[in-house]
């Protein structure tokens, strides 16, 4: 993407109005993965707002090489809302983990997806090619938002096997995804 | 710099990708920012980029848009804080060109190279320096606007640059993505007794699939680019040892301190079995005569 068409190139700088085009274009996702991570509306709100404020202070950090800007600002947005799982988990509250905004991987890979298409079908690509293991555990760990030890209860598979799947997991979609978009 | 014992970077591989999924639990993101104050090279956020990509794959559209009253509400706060921001164009200007140093960019002007002329130096990549971001400083608002104009032209800048470059990766997060393959081999270099070494340490990571690797420095000395330079040798053992394969050459600014350098293999090597840094008249050779060597690493 040119440096001038890049939203967060200009949120870099501080360009006032580059804020409502990241709302525009990024509002939809970031209030989709709040929902979904999430004990509450009201606490998904909030968290977006942070979100946000998070992304206008580390723009400057955004490498077109490592990903697109949809993937960045999903990055920003899960490290807040994994911040306040974690605090929520020392006070025992659970998640809304709303599913209206998510859906299998393979048929989110064939529709059209404006914004996110490009980053969300190589992604959906790099999935397809998990073995089902770890698949599985990378489904329940990212999406879901389940602990390891939640997935292990609920797979049967060892603690140590829902790690290693999770972290190979990881590495390989990594891998064909910088494969398949020629990144760094 | 320090070299990375590989049970460290395997640790931290497993740390970074608990923490990618939030997993970390509170001894382990104790270990992770100790990890990472010791090895600050070692930060990336390449697990956590291949997390929010897997989240992506999974994210229904069209996506519901943010709530009119809630999209009012995060614009003001951030007003708020645009209006309270002041941009440092020389952060912006260290972040930018700390990613995106150009692999095999040339160090002095072509006139000054020698007639047998041989590859471009690749320039090596200060660690230190590419962390360093100046703290950012209140100005007045006219003040604001006229940096906001100096970076606007830097952004501009970079895009040209960046657009005359088709070569350019940020080499720290290249050398992290190396690691995780699965054929990479990675290596410590000795220092052997030559008088540019006598302080100096560093590592080596190669991929053969890739044909790709990197090595990293510390006290190794810098060298006055007009009387000599450093070349890495690659001993493969497909290969006679008579005739490694040249690795291309190399400079130390006296001013980047740790340095972590590209390799440009100019053959096919199939199974490196030493990694050799000799010293050279400018511009490199064809046939080391070996009479210096600086570092060598054994895999």
């Amino acid at each position: 993407m040119p440096m001038q068409d890049s939203v967060l190139a200009r949120v870099a700088i501080g360009d006032a109005s580059a804020i409502k085009d990241c709302l525009q274009r990024f509002g939809g996702l970031v209030w989709a993965l709040a929902r979904r991570l999430s004990p509450s509306s009201s606490d998904a709100e909030d968290a977006v707002q942070e979100i946000f404020v998070d992304v206008w202070k580390s723009a400057s950090k955004f490498d077109p090489a490592a990903g697109s800007e949809a993937t960045f600002i999903a990055m920003i947005a899960r490290r807040r809302l994994i911040d306040r799982l974690r605090s929520r988990a020392r006070r025992k509250e659970e998640p809304l983990r709303d599913t209206q905004d998510f859906d299998d991987p393979k048929v989110d890979a064939r529709a059209p997806r404006g914004e996110l298409a490009a980053e969300a079908g190589l992604a959906a690509k790099a999935i397809e090619q998990l073995r089902p293991e770890q698949r599985q555990v990378l489904e329940l760990a990212v999406v879901q938002g389940l602990s390891h030890e939640e997935i292990a209860e609920r797979t049967g598979m060892p603690l140590g096997t829902v790690k290693a799947h999770a972290r190979r997991g990881l590495l390989r979609v990594r891998e064909v995804l910088v494969g398949e978009g020629g990144r760094s | 710099m320090s070299v990375v014992p590989p049970n460290v970077e395997d640790r931290m591989i497993e740390l970074l990708a608990d923490r990618a999924v939030g997993a970390l639990s509170k001894d382990d993101a104790r270990e992770l920012a100790e990890l990472l104050r010791k090895y600050p090279e070692l930060d990336t956020d390449v697990l956590d980029m291949a997390a929010a990509a897997v989240h992506l794959a999974y994210v229904k559209t069209p996506l519901e848009p943010l709530p009119a009253r809630l999209a009012a509400r995060v614009e003001e706060a951030l007003a708020r804080d645009a209006a309270r921001t002041v941009v440092d164009p020389h952060a912006l200007e260290a972040a930018l060109a700390a990613r995106t140093m150009p692999l095999a960019g040339p160090t002095k002007p072509a006139a000054l190279a020698p007639a047998a002329a041989r590859a471009p130096a690749p320039v090596p990549v200060p660690i230190a320096a590419a962390r360093q971001a100046k703290p950012r400083a209140r100005l007045s608002p006219l003040a604001y606007v006229g940096w906001a104009a100096a970076a606007v032209f830097f952004l501009m800048s970079a895009a040209l640059f960046r657009a005359s470059q088709t070569n350019v990766v940020p080499l720290a997060n290249e050398r992290a993505r190396l690691m995780a393959l699965p054929d990479t081999v990675q290596t410590s270099f000795a220092a052997l007794k030559d008088e540019s070494a006598t302080q100096a340490q560093g590592d080596v990571v190669w991929s053969t699939r890739e044909q790709r690797g990197f090595m990293r420095f510390k006290g190794l000395k810098a060298n006055p680019r007009d009387k000599w330079v450093y070349q890495l040798w690659i001993f493969d053992q497909a290969q006679d040892d008579r005739f490694p394969v040249d690795g291309g050459v190399f400079d130390i600014d006296p001013s980047t301190g740790d340095v972590l350098v590209p390799i440009q293999a100019k053959i096919k090597v199939n199974r490196p079995t030493q990694f050799v840094v000799t010293v050279e008249k400018p511009g490199g050779v064809v046939v080391s005569s070996r009479g210096r060597v600086a570092m060598l690493a054994k895999i």
